[in-house]
């Protein structure tokens, strides 16, 4: 029995010192949203260039729940020793803080790099008896513009609140379970206008009215800016690497060089191309810069929207 | 169909039905091991279909999902817990039957039913499609928030003999899924401050803890050993003429479940609940459902693997996912280059058309793979009662902590084990906590968005249409069919 004790002990004490040793080697890397989401498939394209040019091995773990917070919470709470990022999207980082009590805020991160920026158009149902965004804005003066979302707090509600607010019109939300649901209600005539991406606009029976960028896009020459039409309102979804705040300027600058890399990679432009996602790679203080300008704004319209108090 | 033959050679390759046989033996086993449900077997399979060929990847998630829903009957039936939340009605008649000793017999009750239910939906997507497509999309947030109090009075049928107490866990069901994020402000509530309960809590933990744990929890309390007579089950099909009488409730149940799999935020627990409600109540053997009826479990199995075929409806006719398991195939479609949506018909016919016989081939697969999976899990059963136990509990928390990957989620599924053995051992039943707790968000949403859009106005649901009239008439019934039916029956005694 002491015997079978003693063996008992020395595995455990193996394999912890396995776990230990192993630990120094793989790099975790938290996404907030499930398999098989958009955020995760993106993630997983990016991991093995990442990987590769980090010559670590890369875990992906799934860290699901709460609109994406559940997951920024672990990478902002795990220790500073450069073996915990997260591929974090707009809506746990730069939306959710000033929306519910999460247990982070900008400050809890340590910013890596960004990969991704796509923006985001005004779509109707095809069969809308309305052909541009003036339309809308005058029945939304005279009588009432029903928007769908896919979520409280989530970019096609921001940018329409802002876009509802700047335009003065009647407005009611109607948030759904994601996107496919919206769609589903937009078919049916449930809600007028929604904002979304181009994989939503390729995907559905939908036409787009404008689209929230500085200038036309070249995919969309037809498809004119929020500002042709008088509201000069950008906003666009956008994906990053980031660390828990704290961690040392080699990690950093190691893993922004292999960030880059990652995003630069044809597999990489390859996804892109197939879902309409827009690349774009910020060094680490450009994206410090950008993040935290980014999230005031979504918190100025958040406030307007009567969302938070 | 006049390339039916290039069609056939890509479905007939050797990738193509290697995935076909894997993913669905695969599927039936997930299924069956409480805690591993639908949508995490394709979680875990999605990562390898990106680098196989289109067909074959899709092929091998559709064999996950459809296996799955079959699968959760497999524990449903032989250890009273549902692999899956899809399979909980089917612990009501499959389980009592198990306990008589005809184990085989229930199981092969639900193979059948679940294959052929699976059929007529493949049967209905190819032919129904674009026409379910287009109807599905009228129904809006009124019309689906009729159908889903529909499914709620499921819960008067399922609390056999004590309606107050079903009554009552309904409530608690639909007040637990009340917990997390406001669906319309997006603010926590009823978190206690905690970052743990604003993401709500996770279903897979609460059916792992409240039918696996206590399971296991009260066959330690009470020392009963459910798995004597179940020991080296092999599956025994029903003989033709049982059928007779039974082929009704078949057809009437995969309709239920074609129509609610091609409408958006429903699924296959919500058809199998109203499935078997209106068993219930339409059927001459209702009386008995609830003892170990084999008609219950054709009203459950039936619809919740008719579900499969037709969730795929709103998804290749319209590219808009009805579900988490619809939109992950999507995501499929995305990395292989094949853009979703209104177009996939038209451009992309020969894909669906593969998707088609796929299914068809995944749906004869299921039942052939059936008899020696379930030979496995009744071997597995027969094994000491001890370790069959302690085998459950060590599933049931795996699977807790695999679904979001956050061990708090453990810690849920063991508080609702205890509770769950409370409720065995004083009496209430459990499946109307689960209905309620997977109906809730959509009863929530569905009736805010409504209430939304008519300016707070309950009253206008009744006039919003006549698909939300037809569905109120229907759920009226529901709940007073009983009492007009014996009203009618004392008329009848008057004038006769």
């Amino acid at each position: 029995m002491n015997n079978q004790l003693k063996l008992g002990f020395k595995t455990a004490l193996a394999v912890a010192a396995m776990s230990a040793a192993t630990q120094a080697q793989t790099l975790e890397m938290v996404v907030p949203f499930s398999a098989g989401g958009g955020t995760d498939t993106v993630a997983r394209v990016f991991e093995p260039p990442f990987a590769a040019a980090l010559d670590r091995t890369v875990v992906i773990r799934n860290n699901a729940g709460a609109s994406g917070t559940i997951g920024a919470a672990a990478v902002a709470a795990a220790k500073a020793d450069g073996n915990t990022i997260g591929y974090l999207p707009i809506g746990p980082v730069a939306i959710q803080p000033s929306l519910r009590d999460t247990a982070y805020g900008l400050n809890e991160f340590s910013y890596i790099c960004q990969t991704t920026s796509t923006p985001v158009f005004l779509l109707q149902a095809s069969g809308a008896d309305k052909a541009s965004v003036q339309d809308w804005v005058d029945q939304g003066g005279s009588g009432r513009v029903v928007y769908g979302s896919s979520g409280p707090g989530t970019i096609p509600h921001l940018a329409m609140a802002a876009f509802a607010s700047a335009a003065q019109m009647n407005a009611i939300h109607l948030p759904f379970d994601g996107t496919g649901m919206a769609m589903n209600a937009m078919a049916g005539g449930e809600i007028d206008l929604f904002v979304d991406t181009a994989t939503v606009l390729e995907g559905n029976d939908v036409t787009a009215l404008a689209v929230f960028a500085a200038e036309r896009l070249d995919a969309y020459p037809d498809v004119p800016t929020m500002a042709e039409a008088g509201f000069d309102l950008e906003f666009s979804v956008w994906q990053g690497v980031f660390g828990p705040a704290g961690m040392s300027e080699e990690d950093k600058a190691s893993f922004s060089a292999a960030c880059k890399t990652a995003v630069e990679s044809d597999a990489f432009a390859d996804l892109a191309a197939k879902t309409n996602t827009g690349i774009r790679y910020q060094g680490p203080e450009e994206f410090e810069a950008f993040v935290r300008a980014n999230g005031q704004m979504n918190a100025d319209i958040l406030k307007e929207a009567g969302l938070v108090k | 169909m006049g390339d039916l033959a290039t069609i056939m050679a890509t479905v007939l390759s050797f990738g193509t039905l290697a995935a076909l046989v894997f993913g669905t033996g695969l599927g039936i086993v997930i299924g069956a091991l409480p805690g591993l449900g639908s949508v995490v077997g394709l979680s875990i399979c999605l990562p390898f279909t990106f680098g196989m060929d289109t067909v074959p990847s899709l092929t091998l998630l559709l064999g996950v999902y459809c296996g799955s829903v079959f699968g959760g009957s497999i524990s449903a039936i032989l250890i009273n817990s549902p692999g899956t939340p899809q399979a909980a009605a089917t612990t009501l008649d499959g389980y009592p039957m198990a306990q008589r000793g005809e184990a085989g017999l229930a199981l092969g009750w639900a193979s059948v039913s679940s294959v052929l239910g699976g059929l007529i939906s493949c049967v209905v997507l190819i032919v129904a499609a674009p026409q379910l497509a287009r109807f599905a999309t009228s129904f809006g947030s009124v019309e689906i928030f009729a159908l889903i109090v529909l499914a709620l009075t499921c819960i008067a049928a399922v609390s056999r003999g004590n309606t107050t107490k079903g009554l009552l866990m309904g409530a608690v069901g639909l007040s637990l899924a009340l917990v997390g994020t406001d669906p319309v402000t997006g603010a926590a509530r009823f978190t206690f401050g905690t970052q743990f309960l604003s993401a709500g809590f996770d279903l897979i933990a609460i059916v792992i803890g409240l039918f696996a744990l206590s399971e296991a929890l009260f066959r330690v309390a009470t020392g009963d050993s459910g798995t004597a007579e179940v020991s080296g089950t092999r599956i025994r099909l029903p003989a033709l003429g049982q059928w007779k009488s039974r082929i009704a409730t078949l057809l009437r149940s995969s309709a239920i479940g074609c129509v609610v799999g091609a409408l958006p935020g429903t699924g296959a627990a919500t058809a199998s609940f109203i499935s078997y409600a209106s068993a219930r109540q339409l059927s001459p053997k209702g009386d008995k459902f609830g003892t170990g009826e084999p008609e219950g479990l054709v009203a459950a199995e039936s619809s919740n693997n008719a579900v499969t075929g037709s969730a795929m409806i709103p998804t290749l006719a319209l590219g808009i996912p009805g579900d988490v398991v619809t939109a992950i195939l999507l995501s499929a479609l995305v990395v292989h280059g094949v853009t979703p949506g209104v177009r996939l018909m038209s451009e992309h016919l020969d894909l669906v058309n593969a998707i088609f016989i796929v299914l068809i081939l995944i749906n004869l697969a299921m039942f052939v793979l059936a008899f020696p999976l379930v030979r496995v899990f009744g071997r597995l059963l027969s094994i000491p009662q001890h370790i069959v136990t302690a085998g459950i509990v060590t599933f049931g928390i795996v699977g807790a902590v695999t679904v979001r990957g956050n061990p708090l989620d453990v810690l849920t599924a063991v508080g609702f084990g205890f509770f769950g053995l409370v409720l065995r051992l004083t009496g209430f039943p459990l499946a109307p906590l689960v209905i309620g707790l997977v109906l809730g968000p959509q009863f929530e949403q569905n009736l805010r968005r409504g209430l939304l859009l008519n300016d707070g106005n309950f009253l206008a649901f009744f006039t919003d249409g006549p698909i939300a009239a037809f569905l109120f008439l229907c759920v009226g019934l529901a709940i007073f069919g009983p009492v007009l039916r014996a009203g009618f029956a004392r008329l009848r005694g008057v004038f006769a």
